[in-house]
């Protein structure tokens, strides 16, 4: 079990310190696929780094009721569309670091992503492209060996078939202690892949649903998600009236 | 198709050594590599090592004004009578300590010490370079990771500098030894 107790998180800025994250409270249990969506600024990516021990925070992050430090940390990995590996070392050199490093590195699933991918094991990083770099990135993630697998917008970049794939290459490989926090805008297009969603607005936490709910109250996710964040349909027609209506006029 | 087979074979060798020689780590009992000793996948450890090889080179260089100070201070103890050249009376109160002579030499390889802790940071600044390789080493489980691929090249090169600017002061003593007046030995 994740849990976050009371995570606050703020940015100096010369104008002042800003709140990046209020107050967070949330559990993640083993086996969840949870989404983590949110405009931009929402504090999606602090809270990840937060929880990484990326960035300094106020608050509680515990790990099967301990705090995050070197001994646990390897039960969490990272995929971020920043990217987090050398871009001049090949996939081979990737692994044998991985290897290094976490003893748990899952090697079976590596060949078989990296297969289905069809990722070239020879080639420098650098030279992929965006979208192969981004489908290492998550490789990487998912065959480290982690419990808790966090990922950031993984797939910016990348074309709508690549992402079905990886959603259900995801579904077909995770075993069921493996927990995925997935950070992205993409709302429709994960509504079959996540459990949960939790939705961030301003820093604070202002919906967490689990699939099955959304579907008793007959609901879609992006109804729910439109639902809180207050967003108004007849918005862009009003814009619209106003700018058009207003020169016929 | 053994010619085949020798292909494979060849491929499988290279990925080997691809992989030991840039993942910039090799296990126990693997030849060492000097890339071992900077962050994974850093390509200019060879310009590092040539920078710091010349400013190295460019400090003992200068230092071998040594020589000529030592002929000066031993050349102003003798006087000359005629052809003969005599010890002066004076010449212990004239004498220049070893000390004396080499004073302010070795400041000439601060630039080459300069140079290894600047790559130092060069080395941290690295891993937000292209990408964020930082997110990977800071998440590491083992304990210093981070800070010995940033410092272990440097470190590595400042002590093998300053094992050959002990070498070199040894050997300028050896010869201010031999080059002094046997009255004025110290």
């Amino acid at each position: 079990m994740l849990e976050i107790r009371s995570l606050k998180k703020y940015y100096r800025s010369p104008l002042g310190s800003v709140e990046a994250l209020s107050g967070v409270e949330l559990e993640m249990g083993q086996g969840e696929i949870i989404g983590l969506f949110g405009e931009n600024g929402a504090g999606k990516t602090t809270l990840l780094k937060s929880i990484l021990g990326l960035q300094s925070y106020e608050g509680e992050i515990l790990l099967d009721g301990e705090r995050i430090c070197r001994k646990n940390i390897s039960r969490l990995s990272f995929a971020t569309c920043e990217h987090s590996f050398f871009p001049n070392l090949t996939p081979e050199a990737h692994r044998e670091f991985y290897k290094l490093h976490f003893g748990t590195f899952r090697d079976k699933r590596y060949e078989a992503l990296m297969h289905f991918f069809e990722l070239p094991k020879r080639k420098a990083l650098k030279n992929y492209s965006a979208g192969q770099q981004n489908q290492f990135e998550v490789i990487m993630a998912l065959c480290q060996g982690a419990d808790y697998i966090l990922m950031d917008e993984p797939f910016v970049g990348n074309d709508v078939f690549n992402r079905e794939d990886f959603y259900k290459v995801l579904l077909g490989i995770l075993e069921p202690e493996e927990t995925i926090l997935l950070s992205t805008h993409l709302v429709e297009e994960v509504e079959k892949f996540v459990g949960r969603v939790v939705l961030l607005q301003k820093g604070r936490i202002v919906g967490d649903k689990t699939m099955l709910e959304l579907e008793e109250q007959n609901r879609t996710l992006i109804d729910y998600v439109k639902e809180v964040y207050g967003y108004r349909s007849d918005r862009v027609e009003r814009a619209l009236e106003e700018l058009t209506g207003g020169q016929e006029k | 198709m053994k010619a085949q087979g020798r292909m494979e074979e060849k491929n499988r060798m290279e990925d080997n050594n691809e992989i030991r020689e840039r993942s910039g780590h090799v296990g126990r009992g693997k030849l060492w590599k000097p890339e071992s000793c900077f962050p994974p996948g850093y390509e200019h450890w060879e310009q590092e090592r040539n920078g710091a090889v010349f400013l190295l080179g460019a400090g003992i260089v200068l230092s071998l004004r040594f020589f000529g100070r030592l002929y000066r201070m031993v050349k102003s103890l003798y006087l000359y009578v005629g052809q003969e050249r005599v010890l002066r009376e004076d010449a212990r109160e004239m004498l220049i300590s070893f000390r004396g002579l080499t004073q302010g030499h070795w400041g000439l390889c601060v630039p080459f010490f300069l140079f290894l802790i600047i790559m130092a940071f060069w080395h941290y600044f690295y891993y937000f370079h292209r990408t964020k390789s930082i997110y990977l080493m800071r998440r590491l489980p083992a304990r210093g990771v981070l800070a010995a691929s940033c410092i272990r090249g440097p470190l590595l090169g400042m002590a093998a500098g300053a094992a050959v600017l002990g070498l070199l002061q040894l050997l300028y003593y050896e010869v201010y030894l031999l080059a002094l007046p046997k009255g004025c030995l110290p």
